[in-house]
């Protein structure tokens, strides 16, 4: 079997599925997961950066409301659809500081959030949008 | 002159017998089918998508309420579930379309079995059309279940046994792993629409029908069916099992705030999907002002591609 | 001898019986039989909507502006979003959420008869509305547009796939197929999402029998460019009821 051809016609498939509008998500609702009528922003480091399928997460060391230090996976759209954005897996790398704006997971002791804005000060990068 | 006569004569016959034993057509499905959602809009992207208890027309028995109160989407997330595949209910639920093949027997051309290709969170799917059994109870349960088909005059009816416990609904509505489904797909000209039936002793009280229909795909040669997932870090620890207390679930009463849809419309239960049902809520329910949110509009649905 | 030509005979006589459908190898599908399929005498009696899908768009009036799953037009969203039911009462179009555009996506009961040899009528509850599906090929001529319009039924083969050594249908291998124009304007949902009198409706019926259980599927597509991007296509599910004991005819209602 052609595994390079399969892999070219795999992410060819997934850019095309954003392209085309078709949704990427199928892995959970996130209306389920996350409260889609707050949002909130957390400041801090990249620690680690999985670009994957079906979602890729951005974990970084932020402060919760308290003040608190805490772990935040900041949930992300799937790594074909970013690389359709001209986002690659070396685009964020650990030690980054960076702003984000999501959404709140409806379990708050779970430190997680659905991006939905990102900046990186040093350099103004940046990403905004919704995802499916 | 006679062997030649004699000849043909059982020629014909033979004709005759093998077209009388494969006389009657069947239905193509092969190709790629588009999903049209708009008759599942409130679930499927870019609808609202459901609230995690949004039970409401689901024929939901004691125990699955319970299951699903207790539940907690957030379970997903979990290190040995997140690239864990739907059962086979998934594919009148999620937002993929169909890949349908056909296996034939090299020699006689029948079918043997169609094929459903697989999605990033639901395995590929073998019907098989040859008559063999289901396995005993006791076998094992599949990601794909076990399929089994026939024809139904022109309408290909299937069976599905031996599903793992997966979903009702893109909430926390679930089903056991004894349910079983059966299906009927229905083709009308290049629209395919599935009929399923979803019973389950444990956490359904009467059989549950919903549909789902597509467009055929007269351009793309595959249908666009996400990546495969990878493991990962998704914000669950290792040790945490996301769940709800009884009678502590935060989420209950959202439907409620949000749509004015009655509480005991939310649970779900065999009476929330009939008629006679609107008598009993019509008192109940307070229409909001406005669309609280994801509202649709122009534009927002732009031509599934490939279809006419 | 004798033997040998009677032989003959029936083998000649079998092989052109085949040729009718070996033609549907080629493409071309035989003329479906004129009688109605077996299934049709299953459809008279009550039946009942299962509501499982979209409920909160179909069993209760959702809110104004709540357009979500339909494909509409800039000018639909602006009749959306001025929808008023009290003014609707007010001019006598509180049936415009029942008209034939949706109205077998309501929560409702069916009422299915022969009104002849050539009429399917069809009455629903909800709404007191009532159908007449002609199998007459019923030319609407000047007919003045309706609620419910002018529908015109048949029972459709589905196409053969023409496998080898020749293929045709089985008699009862048809489903009912249902074209109604000449509506009055009606809506695509309760609160407000219009349809016009240019729509054209295309259903599909096909009836699944199961030992516990009958079972109506419908397949509808409305198609109206007026107010529409592209067909709008849904599909949902009836069940057979023993009796009309749950048959409740309630009027047209704008709000509820």
């Amino acid at each position: 079997m052609n595994f390079k051809a399969v892999r070219v016609t795999a992410v060819f498939a997934g850019l095309l599925a954003i392209v085309g509008g078709v949704p990427a998500q199928a892995h959970h609702s996130f209306t389920s997961t996350y409260d889609v009528n707050q949002v909130m922003t957390i400041q801090g480091t990249v620690l680690q950066f999985l670009f994957r399928n079906p979602h890729s997460f951005v974990h970084m060391m932020a402060a919760d409301k308290s003040g608190k230090m805490n772990v935040w996976a900041v949930e992300w759209a799937g790594g074909a659809a970013l690389g359709g954005a001209a986002v690659t897996h070396t685009t964020l790398r650990p030690g980054d500081k960076i702003i984000v704006t999501g959404n709140p997971a409806r379990d708050m002791s779970l430190h997680r959030l659905r991006m939905r804005a990102i900046v990186r000060p040093s350099d103004g990068w940046k990403w905004e949008g919704t995802f499916g | 002159m006679k062997r030649i006569r004699t000849a043909l004569t059982l020629s014909c016959l033979v004709s005759l017998i093998v077209t009388n034993t494969a006389a009657f057509a069947q239905v193509d499905l092969t190709g790629s089918w588009t999903p049209r959602n708009s008759t599942d809009a409130q679930e499927d992207n870019p609808g609202p998508e459901p609230l995690p208890v949004d039970y409401a027309g689901i024929p939901l028995s004691d125990a699955g309420r319970a299951y699903g109160l207790l539940s907690s989407p957030d379970k997903m997330s979990e290190p040995e579930r997140l690239c864990g595949f739907y059962s086979p209910v998934y594919t009148m639920l999620g937002p993929f379309g169909l890949a349908i093949g056909r296996v034939a027997e090299p020699l006689t051309g029948t079918t043997v079995a169609w094929t459903i290709g697989g999605w990033e969170d639901l395995a590929p799917i073998t019907i098989w059309m040859d008559g063999r059994p289901h396995p005993s109870e006791y076998g094992p349960h599949e990601m794909s279940g076990f399929w089994t088909g026939t024809w139904e005059d022109d309408v290909l009816a299937t069976t599905t046994t031996h599903m793992r416990a997966s979903i009702l609904r893109r909430n926390t509505a679930a089903h056991s792993d004894q349910a079983t489904m059966r299906q009927w797909f229905l083709r009308h000209d290049d629209e395919l629409t599935v009929q399923a039936r979803i019973d389950d002793p444990n956490y359904l009280a009467e059989p549950f029908y919903i549909t789902r229909t597509y467009s055929l795909d007269h351009k793309a040669p595959n249908i666009l069916v996400g990546q495969p997932c990878i493991q990962g870090d998704e914000g669950v620890p290792e040790s945490d099992v996301p769940h709800n207390m009884p009678g502590k679930n935060p989420d209950v009463p959202e439907l409620t705030e949000q749509y004015g849809i009655p509480r005991e419309a939310v649970l779900g239960g065999p009476e929330t999907m009939y008629p006679d049902f609107r008598k009993k809520i019509a008192s109940q329910y307070v229409r909001p002002e406005k669309c609280p949110r994801v509202c649709g509009g122009p534009g927002t649905y732009p031509r599934p591609e490939g279809t006419r | 001898m004798v033997a040998h030509r009677i032989l003959t005979l029936v083998a000649a006589t079998g092989l052109l019986a085949v040729q009718a459908p070996v033609y549907a190898q080629f493409g071309r599908v035989p003329p479906p039989p004129k009688e109605p399929p077996a299934w049709a005498a299953d459809l008279p009696g009550y039946w009942e909507s299962l509501i499982t899908q979209n409920w909160r768009f179909r069993m209760v009036t959702p809110p104004k502006g709540d357009y979500v799953g339909i494909p509409i037009t800039a000018a639909a969203q602006q009749i959306a979003d001025t929808w008023d039911p009290a003014r609707d009462t007010a001019q006598d179009q509180q049936c415009r959420s029942y008209g034939a555009g949706m109205i077998m996506m309501n929560p409702e009961h069916l009422h299915v008869s022969w009104q002849d040899t050539k009429t399917l009528k069809v009455e629903i509850d909800n709404g007191t509305q009532t159908r007449l599906w002609h199998f007459d090929k019923t030319a609407p001529g000047d007919s003045a547009p309706s609620w419910q319009g002018i529908s015109s039924a048949s029972w459709v083969l589905r196409a053969a796939s023409g496998y080898p050594f020749g293929a045709r249908p089985k008699p009862n291998a048809r489903y009912l197929e249902v074209k109604t124009t000449h509506m009055l304007p009606g809506y695509l949902r309760k609160n407000g999402v219009p349809y016009s009198a240019n729509a054209e409706l295309t259903e599909d019926y096909d009836m699944l029998r199961m030992p516990d259980d009958q079972i109506l599927t419908l397949t509808t597509s409305v198609n109206d460019p007026t107010y529409l991007d592209y067909p709008l296509l849904l599909s949902t599910q009836f069940k057979k009821q023993a009796d009309g004991s749950h048959w409740d005819p309630t009027p047209c209602s704008a709000s509820w």
